[in-house]
């Protein structure tokens, strides 16, 4: 997949993360090519977008890390993950991060791209299925655990 | 005080907007999760000031921001939204949106913006 697809949404989640929670993300080494189906860490959240290309974002993260983000913004401590309010906060996050990446990729390439609403799923070693579809995945780490973000093309985001 | 009204399909942008809107001295007026009862409200409750989202399901904040300048040409808008290229700006600058703003947003933001509007 070209670097200049995959950069926004890493540079996106690393900075609305940082600003929405004071949350760091660090990136374990590149991002690899997803050929096999992921086992959730325990919340993930995935948003598409279509445009002049179709897309998707998947971010999954530890409890933990989705915990530690809600307290943030919300200013309260919910540590039951199938809480509305918990997802809603996930799902939020996730728009906000996909609506980052885009903004920049429509400005930078004029892929007229717009977001759909974005879905929560909770639960330990939950499969996401990835179908016929390049995708990228880069592992990250954050004081409170881990999270993945992969990042899917069709066509691997040609016209 | 001036009257808010909030239109977004995120129950969580709606406590987190209404928490900074009522701690700088604003009254959120009306709750709407779509362009539709962004609209319906708005000639219900004459806001002084309405935030819209863009994408929300059964019609979409350009669509509801369309019909209520059309309604009243003087409403005050300001988008707030996960988006933010040049090409939307353009067309909510085109249908009237006074301020836009992208996602997150503190306190000095949407303050800022409400002053640059009333």
């Amino acid at each position: 997949m070209d670097d200049r697809l995959r950069k926004p949404f890493m540079e996106s989640t690393k900075d609305m993360i940082m600003q929405m929670a004071s949350v760091e993300i660090n990136e374990q080494g590149e991002f690899l090519d997803q050929t096999e189906d992921i086992s959730s860490y325990g919340v993930a959240t995935l948003v598409t977008f279509v445009g002049k290309v179709k897309g998707r974002l998947l971010l999954d993260m530890e409890p933990e890390v989705a915990s530690e983000i809600v307290k943030q913004v919300l200013g309260e401590e919910l540590n039951d993950s199938k809480d509305a309010t918990f997802m809603g906060m996930i799902a939020e996050l996730n728009n906000i991060v996909g609506g980052d990446a885009i903004t920049r990729l429509n400005n930078d390439m004029s892929f007229g791209l717009r977001l759909a609403s974005p879905a929560v799923f909770t639960g330990k070693n939950v499969i996401i299925s990835i179908p016929k579809i390049q995708s990228s995945t880069m592992e990250c780490q954050t004081k409170f655990g881990k999270m993945r973000i992969n990042i899917a093309f069709e066509r691997g985001g040609e016209n | 005080m001036k009257r808010v009204l909030i239109v977004d399909d995120s129950p969580i942008i709606h406590n987190l907007l209404r928490k900074v809107l009522e701690r700088n001295g604003y009254e959120v007026c009306g709750d709407a999760k779509n362009g539709k009862e962004g609209v319906d409200m708005y000639k219900d409750l004459n806001p002084d000031i309405v935030f819209m989202d863009i994408t929300m399901p059964v019609m979409e904040g350009l669509d509801a921001v369309k019909l209520i300048k059309e309604f009243d040409p003087e409403a005050k808008i300001i988008m707030l939204s996960a988006m933010g290229d040049e090409e939307l700006k353009e067309e909510a600058k085109g249908l009237g949106v006074d301020v836009f703003l992208k996602k997150p947003f503190d306190d000095y933001k949407i303050v800022s913006a409400i002053s640059k509007v009333v």
